[in-house]
């Protein structure tokens, strides 16, 4: 890499709450937060799982900015999170408003296209003008910038449940390309019925709890939440007198070509976006201590993640500390890898590694230290997070302490 | 704050392909000819005005992308695979790359009809969705899908922006090549089908309907392709490709109350702006595209015309490749030297790019 990018905020809710320190913690406690639907309709006997990890509507009520619709939760989340990680970057918004500034992000407002598509069934309907507002993909990227008043390069990427660290390396190359001096890069995710329909269908889903390299593990659960990261130039944030301590390596970026929701059965695409990260970070593979697995709980992604993540670092996977805490808050999908991004950052800042929870039994092919069911406490200097999506799209993002 | 970037490395667009209606063409030829467009002036523009009974591609997309797992594509997704496979069977982009260097970026909001159907039918007979459909349609990763056709292992990427989707996806993919430190490939495709979820968006979204136009722009089909990549890396007949000069994205250009008239003369000024910080007198530029929306406005030497068509998230590109491929291969016009193209939408995002012919 040439110009070394620095993370100097990041911000984070999920159902623990706001906050990410807060999250954090809720994750080192290894509290599950799954709990019955109360947004979606999932009474039908199709639905097998009735559990999301949901953030409750009186968050939604409480968290109320006059920037957007009502209706517009994702972005709320979104918004929630980048004014927490602009306080920890010491950015006051009218001083960002001065900066060259871009915004690469993912978030969507998912039952708007949902209430979009079932209101195109009559096509003499005239549609409800928010409605059509919010289907808009960069309804939230607009917010962002009526909120934070950045009017640079902005960018909204569909990669599945890769999306995230796709909109970090996005952001990653906006400074190293000089384009910009800050980024905001993340997104949110509130879960919607059509992809609950979607893993129900593929049987992706889990029966009961989300198990990641357990030998009886069913599948994903999923959940809301919102990560965002506030990436910087080290020179400029040198230049205002602030000190990041973490920075981002390197990112790698690859796709399976091999089928649209089945991972490569040599996981050639993870191991691809895993040594190009390697590769761009200049790093041996014994540099890394820390993975953040993409691990959703299903029997071919924890095994062919473990397979790649053994192939890439050969002898050194053993000594890798490997969790998911998709376990915990489940998978939040196109804000899923931003999310992870954020526990990224805390893994390096506290020295506490959350735990892989809900672990039961082993797998002979997945035999890695999962950090099961209990946090570690370790010195992480380097670490990566894994992100593995529907289309095969594969990104894996490294992360160092730095000072 | 907007700020523009000018390449001190030459990044070419190499090769495209594009379809509509009438032409299947790419930088080197004419692929295959309507029989509609036999009889027509040879000018594309005029071809696509005249044909508004014929705004559906009517070749046969198999012929190009062959059968193997196309009843699982929407019709949009098959136009940008038919477009992906003329741009590398012209190229020789798998030959002269590895597949883990070849990248694919894709400008779509969701190929609009078949997201809905998708979405709808999750919503209304669960039991129904196609689970190999859903993730394309449903998430949006036509790129994972065109990759998988080609053996792509690049990065496979969407980039959503409505009108602007297709430049957002070429600046995205020149972004990515100069801060490579391989050398590396890029394919950008925009597609879409003709649909009710198109045609509704037209009505209610867009809002093309106070410019005074002579000539609405008429929803046709059609996809781009277009290969980008160093010009070092790039093969003899990138001797007839463009060098990208610069490009800025910037979100405040207008005031949300402005009418589109007004909208449209702060888009030239913005360019204009974009244009000088090149070093480039925007009178110098042989060809001006600038789009807000549907409505798109081609300034040349000889004149000023509107666009007639509206190929969505495509229409900028498409018209480019019209005025650097088609005008040249069908009526022997000159390629321009010079080509600036802009897009925006009514909230004032804006997207620049100033390209200049590779000398011989």
């Amino acid at each position: 890499m040439g110009r070394t990018v620095c993370v100097s905020g990041y911000g984070a809710v999920t159902p623990y709450g706001s906050g990410a320190v807060s999250s954090f913690l809720g994750l080192l406690q290894g509290r599950s937060a799954y709990q019955p639907a109360t947004r979606l309709n999932l009474s039908d006997s199709y639905f097998t799982q009735k559990q999301i990890a949901e953030i409750s509507q009186e968050w939604m009520h409480r968290a109320w900015l006059p920037e957007v619709l009502p209706q517009a939760d994702a972005t709320r989340l979104t918004l929630t999170a980048i004014l927490e990680a602009l306080e920890r970057a010491a950015f006051p918004l009218d001083r960002l408003r001065q900066l060259r500034v871009g915004i690469a992000i993912t978030t969507l407002e998912s039952p708007a296209l949902e209430d979009i598509a079932i209101a195109t069934q009559d096509p003499s309907a005239v549609p409800d003008e928010s409605l059509m507002e919010l289907a808009d993909p960069e309804y939230c990227l607009r917010a962002i910038r009526k909120l934070t008043g950045v009017s640079g390069p902005g960018m909204v990427l569909s990669n599945a449940c890769a999306s995230g660290n796709h909109a970090i390396a996005a952001g990653v190359d906006l400074i190293q390309s000089g384009e910009v001096e800050v980024a905001i890069v993340g997104g949110a995710c509130k879960t919607f019925q059509s992809a609950m329909v979607g893993f129900h269908q593929f049987q992706g889903i889990s029966q009961d709890t989300c198990r990641p390299f357990s030998g009886n593990r069913s599948g994903v659960m999923l959940g809301d939440g919102a990560g965002i990261l506030i990436l910087e130039s080290q020179e400029h944030a040198n230049s205002r007198g602030f000190q990041p301590t973490i920075a981002i390596s390197g990112y790698g970026t690859s796709c399976d070509a091999y089928d649209m929701m089945t991972p490569h059965p040599e996981g050639v695409g993870m191991k691809l976006a895993m040594q190009r990260a390697l590769e761009h970070a200049g790093l041996q593979p014994d540099a890394i201590q820390y993975i953040n697995a993409h691990g959703t709980g299903t029997i071919q992604n924890d095994r062919l993640e473990t397979l790649s993540i053994r192939s890439v670092f050969g002898t050194h996977a053993d000594q890798l500390m490997v969790s998911s805490t998709k376990s915990l808050h489940g998978h939040t999908l196109l804000a899923a890898s931003a999310l992870e991004a954020v526990w990224c950052c805390c893994v390096l800042e506290q020295a506490q590694v959350p735990p892989t929870m809900n672990y039961e039994c082993s797998d002979p092919e997945c035999d890695l230290d999962y950090v099961v069911n209990h946090p570690r406490t370790a010195n992480v200097t380097q670490c990566m997070n894994n992100s593995f999506g529907f289309g095969g799209s594969n990104s894996s993002v490294i992360f160092s302490k730095v000072g | 704050m907007s700020y523009s970037v000018k390449l001190a490395d030459e990044i070419l667009i190499s090769g495209f392909s594009a379809i509509q209606p009438n032409y299947i063409f790419s930088h080197q030829q004419v692929i295959a000819k309507n029989k509609f467009a036999e009889n027509q002036p040879d000018n594309s523009v005029n071809f696509v005005m005249n044909t508004g009974e014929l705004p559906e591609v009517a070749f046969d997309l198999t012929t190009y992308i062959g059968r193997k797992g196309l009843r699982f594509h929407d019709r949009s997704s098959k136009l940008i695979l038919a477009a992906i496979k003329a741009v590398l069977d012209e190229t020789k982009l798998l030959e002269r790359y590895s597949r883990c260097d070849i990248n694919l970026i894709v400008g779509s909001d969701g190929a609009l009809q078949s997201q809905n159907d998708v979405v709808r039918e999750a919503m209304l007979t669960p039991k129904m969705v196609n689970p190999k459909a859903y993730p394309n349609r449903g998430c949006n990763v036509i790129a994972g899908q065109a990759s998988l056709m080609f053996g792509l292992l690049g990065e496979s990427t969407v980039i959503s922006s409505g009108y602007r989707s297709g430049i957002d996806a070429l600046i995205y993919a020149v972004r990515k090549i100069l801060v490579a430190s391989r050398p590396v490939s890029y394919i950008v495709a925009a597609g879409e089908a003709l649909s009710g979820a198109r045609s509704w968006r037209k009505k209610y979204k867009t809002c093309a309907d106070d410019y005074g136009l002579p000539i609405e722009s008429l929803p046709i089909e059609g996809a781009v392709a277009l290969t980008v990549e160093r010009s070092i890396n790039s093969s003899p007949h990138a001797n007839q490709g463009y060098q990208v000069i610069g490009y800025q994205q910037i979100s405040d250009s207008f005031d949300d109350q402005q009418g589109q008239k007004e909208k449209l003369i702060h888009a030239n000024d913005f360019l204009q702006k974009f244009l000088f910080q090149l070093g480039y007198p925007y009178e110098a530029i042989d060809t001006v595209i600038v789009g807000l929306e549907d409505r798109i406005d081609v300034q040349t030497k000889a004149g000023s015309y509107g666009v007639p068509y509206d190929v969505f998230g495509a229409t900028g590109l498409l018209q480019l490749l019209e005025t650097i491929g088609l005008n040249h291969a069908v009526n022997g016009d000159a390629q321009p030297q010079t080509i600036a193209l802009s897009q925006s939408d009514r909230q004032g995002c804006m997207s620049m790019l100033l390209l200049r012919r590779k000398p011989d």
